[in-house]
């Protein structure tokens, strides 16, 4: 082999090592951004709504107060992120480029406002999963997206995905069910239909959102596209909260304890750790694609179980007491180990006939 | 067209006349490579120091992907 051979081989190695460290990147922060994510329930910020929501509108049932807590949340989730990738894209002078994108509605803003909405229902359900049922199967519903995004990619964006691929991403999603199936089996299950369709909402809307963004990553900026999805979607939180309010809902009356510094500290945590995950997310997509860019990003639900364990304490980061112990740590450990095989596979895959993405 | 030709090129149109600006175009290459809508020609070293010295620098073209593509942005965006 040549020496040119040579060096464009490793060239396409480095762009594919570069591509899986961003996805690592991702996992990371999004698995860190459910500390800040479980802290922020109990400040008063949030429980405040709960109090002024049951005392100007007690005829309101409890399960419909929980969703607008939610809602409240998600929009100021939104916010933050739209925020922060503000500073980050005015630091690296992209500004004129999130203009430029703004106004080309239909070669690229359409797709991130898809986006936008997509996330919107993805983060939203997460939530409702989250609080009506349990954490775990919130993040287990989660986990099912990267099967959403790969149909969707290899149908509708023509990306083409290797069996090995295929194989990774299953073991990945079997991982992550072992990983929170002790929780479900012990308990912490009682039925909510609303949680139900909460974590059908994540899965399909981070699914959809691969799709929607990859479409118009192909001609545009990744941190500038990521940057109009969150504007898109922190405006359409706006227009919720601001329709809820003008309805006679008091939702928007603690937002005064964001001048409170933990509880800014902590709202700016959930956005730089979402935000960062996300622009580490569209940056690998065009290295990997859609399909495996969302396969190694799934490893969000480990490092989810690790960073709760770190900062809340094993047995509140995984719910469990003395006589669930056994069967929580256990199938924790195993679902682990079986994540990181599957990222294994996914990362070690000779990719050299897969410079291009799409299908020939 | 050479990678330093491109850089050039974009630098001027988006005033982007720095190491950082010429590094994101580079990237935004790499990325098309990836979308299918470019593909890799030639390559050689830059013994010359065109772009970088002593690195590899590659020349792309258009795949037919990306041909029909740049039509659809035509179509959609009015450029010329």
């Amino acid at each position: 082999m040549s020496d040119i051979e040579t060096i464009k081989k490793m060239d396409h190695k480095k762009k594919v090592r570069i591509g899986l460290i961003m996805g690592i990147l991702c996992a990371l922060y999004w698995g860190i951004w459910y500390v800040p994510g479980s802290a922020v329930w109990s400040m008063d910020i949030m429980t405040g709504v709960y109090d002024n929501i049951g005392t100007a509108r007690p005829e309101i049932d409890p399960e419909t107060v929980h969703i607008l807590v939610c809602i409240f949340l998600t929009g100021l989730n939104a916010i933050f992120c739209a925020l922060v990738l503000f500073i980050w894209n005015s630091v690296l002078g992209k500004l004129p480029e999130l203009h430029r994108e703004l106004h080309q509605v239909r070669g690229a803003s359409k797709y991130f406002m898809a986006a936008g909405l997509c996330g919107a229902c993805a983060v939203f359900g997460t939530y409702l999963a989250a609080s009506f049922l349990s954490p775990g199967f919130a993040a287990i519903a989660g986990l099912l997206y990267p099967v959403i995004g790969t149909i969707l990619s290899v149908l509708y964006l023509k990306q083409k995905v290797s069996k090995r691929g295929y194989i990774s991403i299953l073991i990945l999603l079997a991982g992550g069910i072992t990983l929170y199936s002790g929780s479900l089996i012990t308990g912490g299950t009682e039925g909510s239909v609303i949680g139900l369709i909460g974590g059908v909402m994540a899965a399909f809307g981070w699914g959809l959102e691969g799709v929607c963004a990859g479409k118009a990553l192909d001609v545009c900026e990744p941190d500038v596209g990521l940057h109009l999805r969150f504007i898109f979607e922190a405006l359409f939180w706006v227009l919720v909260l601001g329709a809820i309010t003008i309805s006679g809902i008091p939702i928007l009356d603690t937002i005064g304890e964001l001048f409170d510094p933990v509880t800014l500290l902590v709202f700016l945590l959930l956005g730089l750790s979402f935000a960062w995950c996300y622009v580490c997310w569209y940056k690998c997509f065009p290295f990997l694609g859609v399909a495996r860019g969302q396969a190694v990003g799934s490893l969000y639900a480990a490092c989810a179980v690790i960073f709760l364990v770190v900062f809340s304490g094993p047995e509140a980061a995984l719910g469990y007491d003395n006589d669930t112990m056994l069967i929580i740590v256990s199938t924790t450990i195993l679902g682990l180990v079986i994540c990181l095989i599957g990222s294994y596979l996914l990362a070690s895959e000779d990719t050299e006939g897969m410079v291009s993405l799409r299908g020939e | 067209m050479w990678i330093q030709d491109i850089v050039t090129k974009l630098e001027m149109e988006y005033d982007m006349n720095s190491k950082h600006g010429g590094a994101m175009i580079n990237y935004d290459v790499v990325e098309l490579v990836s979308a299918g809508m470019v593909k890799e020609g030639d390559c050689k070293i830059d013994e010359d120091g065109l772009y970088h010295k002593g690195k590899l620098i590659t020349c792309y073209s258009l795949t037919d992907y990306g041909m029909d593509t740049l039509c659809d942005l035509k179509v959609k965006v009015g450029g010329h």
